[in-house]
């Protein structure tokens, strides 16, 4: 890259100074938004994920019902070609497991026996859409105590993920844009500025590179400047709330915000960054600039 | 060097600046365009860097068809000719070494070559000792031998000047005449456009002149006069 043409850029925006901490200020809270909807948008759909691999329904069965014609039940539903798995919990297992969980509740487990866990049945379906099917053949079944069906948990989540997604796309969409017309008057201010010299540099046999080059390059170091700020910013963040995130999420297999995620975030952002300033220059080149 | 064919140019608020016209500049030719304000003296200068384009007719400079050049074409077309405003146009937030160099940056010219190439053309104009003053610390007729050094820097082969004695005294006037007359000995096509005519008679070098867009005078060793 001509050095002069460099010089030219580093030049407007000392010139421009306020203009282009307005800019940079508007792309940096743009690429932090959109860093921190990628990622509550990978954690919720890994949290669906994991949703939607845990059992989506459980038959609780009366006392009354046999182990044995459970276990049938259970035969009868592993050749259904739509049911992905079929778990069986016993009286027992259900006693030995709540008493797992509530160990350090003493009062509570003291008077407990396994009469009053039901024995049931976890069933999960190759794809959320068969299950209502399946509670059908439940349903009016006089051996059965209860059926929880988790599709509406599923749903309300996923619901809930849909508008952080599009939700977050029409956020950061609308940032971009206003990213894009902001550089757009940055540069279109430099290029005022500069008017006379534009004029000679012209009369003179400047080539459109030298001329327009400055101020496309300019677009180019607001895009990066801002791009890093917003990924020390994100980092930060990340590294104070990383834990309680984890806490948040135990047991449910999230993105492991780490340095290969932050960096993968930090190209992202350099990516637009980049393309940001580059556009927004160009407009601004074509709009403001006739050579 | 320079070839008019037909050329009409009337600007889009309806006003005719030229009218059908025809006019050959040879090469290491002397030309004074003379007419008074609004004969079409600047936009016959402005048609020649392409900064206007002609309504009709054909333009040819050193042997290139204006209208054929693609917008790339541009810049080396305007790297052979030098243009020199009545206004100077000069940077005023550049020294006078970087206003001259200005021309030799955007050739691509290297920092060491501007050092050698630009005190010759500050000498030749007589500002080697106010090289690193600001154009608003010099007179007039310094500003436009400025103008003049950054005219001729990149060694054109044709000199446009547009009315390059009108903001200064008669002593600056003299020396930027024989400033021009002695680039014009070393080779270098001028055209002058002015309205002073002592410049004119005294000079006795070929008069082209306009009135209402039109050349209604071409004489080799011609003068001018106020009527």
């Amino acid at each position: 890259m001509n050095k002069r043409v460099f010089k030219f850029a580093i030049s407007n925006i000392v010139k421009s100074r306020w203009f282009t901490v307005a800019s940079v200020l508007v792309m940096t809270f743009t690429f932090f938004m959109l860093s921190s909807f990628i990622s509550v948008g990978v954690i919720s759909r890994d949290v669906l994920k994991y949703l939607e691999t845990q059992a989506q329904i459980t038959v609780f069965f009366k006392d009354s019902f046999l182990e044995d014609d459970i276990l049938k039940i259970k035969s009868d539903l592993e050749l259904d070609p739509d049911i992905q798995s079929v778990g069986y919990t016993s009286k027992q297992e259900a006693l030995d497991s709540y008493i797992g969980e509530h160990q350090n509740d003493p009062l509570l487990l003291e008077s407990l026996t396994r009469d009053i866990f039901p024995a049931s049945l976890d069933i999960r379906a190759r794809d959320i859409k068969y299950l209502p099917e399946v509670v059908r053949k439940f349903e009016g079944n006089t051996n059965v105590e209860e059926v929880v069906y988790y599709k509406d948990a599923i749903t309300t989540f996923k619901k809930f993920s849909d508008i952080i997604k599009y939700g977050g796309i029409a956020m950061v969409t609308l940032l971009l844009l206003t990213s894009i017309i902001t550089v757009l008057l940055t540069i279109g201010s430099s290029i005022y500025i500069r008017n006379d010299e534009i004029a000679v540099m012209r009369l003179v046999g400047g080539s459109s590179w030298f001329i327009r080059g400055p101020f496309i390059i300019q677009g180019l170091i607001y895009g990066v400047v801002a791009a890093f700020i917003s990924q020390i910013v994100f980092t930060i963040i990340v590294s104070v709330l990383g834990g309680d995130i984890a806490l948040l999420f135990k047991g449910i297999p999230v993105v492991n915000l780490n340095f290969v995620y932050l960096l993968i975030v930090f190209g992202t952002q350099l990516l637009f960054g980049a393309l940001l300033g580059f556009v927004g220059s160009m407009f601004a080149v074509k709009r403001y600039l006739k050579i | 060097m320079i070839i008019f064919e037909d050329v009409t140019k009337k600007y889009k608020d309806g006003t005719l600046a030229l009218d059908d016209i025809s006019l050959s500049v040879a090469p290491k030719e002397f030309v004074f365009l003379v007419g008074t304000s609004g004969a079409g003296k600047t936009t016959m200068l402005r048609l020649i860097v392409k900064e206007e384009l002609p309504t009709s007719g054909k333009i040819m400079v050193d042997g290139q068809d204006l209208a054929s050049l693609k917008n790339s074409d541009i810049p080396p077309l305007r790297r052979k000719i030098g243009y020199i405003f009545q206004d100077y146009r000069l940077l005023y937030s550049r020294t006078v070494f970087q206003n001259v160099s200005l021309s030799l940056e955007v050739v691509g010219k290297t920092d060491e070559e501007i050092a050698t190439i630009v005190p010759k053309y500050l000498e030749l104009v007589g500002l080697s000792s106010k090289m690193q003053n600001f154009p608003y610390q010099l007179s007039g007729g310094e500003k436009q031998r400025l103008a003049i050094a950054r005219a001729l820097v990149h060694e054109p082969k044709i000199i446009l000047a547009d009315e390059p004695t009108g903001m200064v005294d008669p002593s600056s006037t003299w020396e930027i005449v024989k400033l021009l007359e002695k680039v014009n000995s070393w080779g270098t096509t001028v055209i002058m456009a002015t309205h002073d005519f002592n410049i004119v008679n005294l000079l006795k070098k070929r008069v082209v002149e306009l009135d209402q867009g039109r050349i209604v005078r071409d004489q080799s060793k011609g003068s001018y006069s106020k009527e």
